[in-house]
């Protein structure tokens, strides 16, 4: 089903405003609540699932650690359990003009080519597919495209006529599906540490080693961590685009789509957890270590580390997609659509690599000079 | 694009690396002909103040007396404008050699002056002392140019004092000031006109010295060009943005925390090592205790010494 937002009083096409979060109509000026909207709302129906984690620590911390991984109830709680049925082969028309609706089989949100209106398709938002949570865009196209120009003016490394920034293909604000996962990682590391301290007696220089058992258990709960669920976008690219910002954290509702492109999950939470089981584990690691000071030398001989997944939520993050036409080439880079934050390569100019490296390196060499100079004078 | 210029930056960085390597390797293969000049020869005369026949004959002396008092007798000469000074020059030609009990004699033909010098053993029987005997043996000799005669001298000396315990030097830490006892003590062995100003020598820079690695133009040339790879590949690397989050960034603060630390102690281990010795920073010698003179070369050999003008 194609859902258009048609302006009540004049019959334009209405579309989100990122600097009001309301739904305005470009023509009279109309603006409608999106929250209010109560008839247009898709509640989630097969979001989430959560499961009673303090019940489940309560038990674990009156067990020993050693039960904690022998508990049976000591699973990854998935959000999802029903099975993808696309609907590929559904040809949708534009609700304003009637053109077919140029759609590949991620689409979600889309305008139409020939008249340009947002339309959302709603069929692809419910069920297992209905998104439960939204974080809306705060930036508009010519902020974004503004804040692209500003960035690659910056850029040092970057040749001059890409500074330009006068040949922009095009921007497109993109909805990019994640999931943020709540993930509870418990730890236990045993270490051998040192604390080395040296003193002088008569005359010989004493060296005193202290070796000390250290044990640490850590449990730590991550919320929201977001994973990009799609299939086309970069990995690396988008774990970069983070940090997001939650206080804007919206129940999802499809008028937030209208005007931007949208696209549904490739992969649903399960397949994506080895990956954030991964980075948390990095995250836990890198806690325990932080909880052991005071040391000279630190040196683990075991790290038992367990992540489960409390909850996952299937959420749309704004993304603003620039494409750069440079040398025959195109460069893709990514915003943030809330912080405005870049990434994406830019090309790099080998000529201004040159003279950064002449640069740092001759005056490291001066100093290095002026040094020895000084030296040299106070030794003699 | 991108590509070709990291592989451009880690080409740089390789090539730093590889001068890097033929420096280390230059000084190492540098350090292993050193040692292979530990032959039997005793005798270097670059100033050629020696006939063949007389060289022969010394160099046979050198030997014989040598092992019969249980060292290596050692005779250098030069005529060398651009050399360190005698003290130094001794010190540096036993650096290149491995540690031993020896003995050098030093006629610096450019400056005029003679220089004996004890390592190991000779360091405590041929002492600054002794060194003065010998110099008073030999002076008449070497006025009147006869080498090998003065030569013959300082080997028989050398040797004899070699089994000559009565007042040995055990004593090998030189760091009392020449300024401190100059007064006291170089008036007991210097005989008046042919006193040996030590001090003359103190201002003339110790080239060996200078050369710390820090210092070595080459070795900061590279270090600048290593720094400056590493700072435009770091800024290469980071040009498409980086990753800023980290596990706070998602920690329930309320809900995470530590719920089992243990430290305990097992153990101390104590060693110790005894502390170096600071004889004379400049490294140029001084005095000890007992008046004797001596110094410490730059290999950290300290050595009995004294000199003289012709």
């Amino acid at each position: 089903m194609v859902v258009h937002y048609k302006c009540p009083n004049c019959g334009a096409d209405m579309a989100f405003d990122s600097e009001t979060g309301l739904l305005r109509c470009d023509s009279c000026g109309r603006t409608d609540n999106i929250e209010k909207m109560a008839g247009e709302k898709q509640p989630p129906s097969g979001g989430t699932v959560t499961y009673d984690m303090s019940e489940e620590d309560k038990r674990a911390a009156e067990a020993a650690f050693e039960k904690d991984y022998e508990d049976d109830k000591d699973e990854d709680t998935p959000a999802h359990h029903a099975t993808f049925t696309g609907n590929e082969a559904t040809e949708y028309h534009c609700k304003n003009c009637g053109a077919v609706l140029i759609t590949d089989t991620q689409t979600t949100a889309t305008t139409c080519n020939f008249c340009g209106a947002g339309v959302v398709l709603s069929d692809r938002l419910s069920g297992s597919l209905a998104p439960v949570k939204v974080i809306p865009f705060t930036i508009n196209k010519a902020q974004a495209q503004e804040a692209f120009i500003k960035w690659c003016k910056k850029g040092r490394l970057t040749p001059k006529d890409f500074m330009n920034a006068d040949r922009i293909k095009n921007i497109t604000g993109l909805y990019v599906p994640f999931w943020l996962y709540d993930l509870n990682g418990r730890g236990e590391a045993e270490a051998t540490c040192t604390r080395v301290h040296t003193y002088t007696r008569g005359d010989w220089i004493y060296t005193e080693t202290k070796y000390y058992y250290v044990y640490r258990k850590v449990d730590l709960n991550y919320l929201r961590i977001p994973c990009d669920a799609s299939k086309k976008m970069d990995d690396s690219m988008m774990d970069k685009l983070e940090p997001y910002h939650y206080d804007n954290l919206k129940d999802f509702n499809m008028p937030y789509l209208a005007g931007y492109i949208a696209e549904k999950y490739d992969y649903d939470d399960q397949k994506l957890l080895p990956r954030m089981k991964e980075r948390v584990n990095s995250y836990v690691e890198n806690y325990i270590r932080s909880t052991i000071s005071g040391y000279t030398t630190v040196s683990f001989h075991r790290k038992d580390i367990n992540i489960r997944q409390k909850r996952a939520d299937y959420t749309l993050l704004p993304v603003w997609m620039v494409c750069y036409d440079y040398k025959q080439a195109e460069h893709n880079f990514a915003m943030n659509g809330q912080t405005g934050k870049i990434v994406g390569k830019p090309p790099l100019s080998a000529k201004r690599i040159a003279a950064w490296f002449l640069g740092i390196s001759t005056g490291t060499f001066a100093i290095l000079r002026i040094l020895t100079m000084l030296l040299g004078g106070g030794l003699s | 694009m991108i590509n070709l210029i990291k592989s451009k930056s880690l080409l740089l960085i390789l090539f730093a690396f590889a001068l890097i390597n033929v420096v280390i390797i230059n000084s190492a293969s540098s350090n292993t002909s050193a040692s292979e000049t530990e032959n039997n020869q005793r005798i270097y005369d670059k100033a050629g103040l020696l006939s063949t026949s007389e060289y022969e004959d010394l160099e046979q002396l050198c030997i014989e007396y040598g092992e019969d008092a249980g060292i290596d007798i050692y005779i250098l000469t030069h005529n060398d404008s651009d050399s360190v000074y005698p003290e130094a020059y001794i010190e540096n030609f036993e650096d290149t050699l491995p540690v031993g009990d020896r003995v050098y004699f030093l006629y610096d033909k450019y400056r005029g002056e003679i220089f004996i010098e004890g390592y190991g053993l000779a360091e405590t029987y041929i002492h600054s002392k002794r060194i003065d005997l010998i110099f008073d043996q030999m002076m008449t000799d070497l006025r009147a140019k006869a080498f090998y005669d003065a030569f013959k001298t300082y080997i028989s000396l050398s040797a004899s004092y070699m089994k000559d315990d009565f007042e040995i030097n055990e004593d090998h830490d030189y760091s009392y000031s020449s300024e401190y006892q100059s007064e006291t003590e170089k008036s007991n062995y210097s005989n008046g006109s042919e006193s040996y100003d030590y001090d003359s020598y103190y201002d003339e820079p110790r080239t060996p010295k200078e050369e710390s690695i820090l210092t070595n133009l080459w070795f900061q040339i590279i270090a600048s060009l290593v720094i400056g790879a590493i700072v435009v590949g770091t800024m290469a690397y980071n040009s498409g943005g980086k990753m800023t989050v980290q596990g706070n960034n998602y920690i329930d603060p309320g809900h995470s925390g530590l719920i089992g630390r243990r430290d305990q102690y097992i153990r101390t281990r104590v060693t110790r090592v005894r502390k170096p010795t600071q004889n004379n920073n400049s490294g140029r010698g001084g005095f000890n205790a007992g008046g004797f003179r001596g110094g410490v070369s730059l290999g950290g050999r300290s050595h009995s010494s004294g000199g003289r003008k012709l």
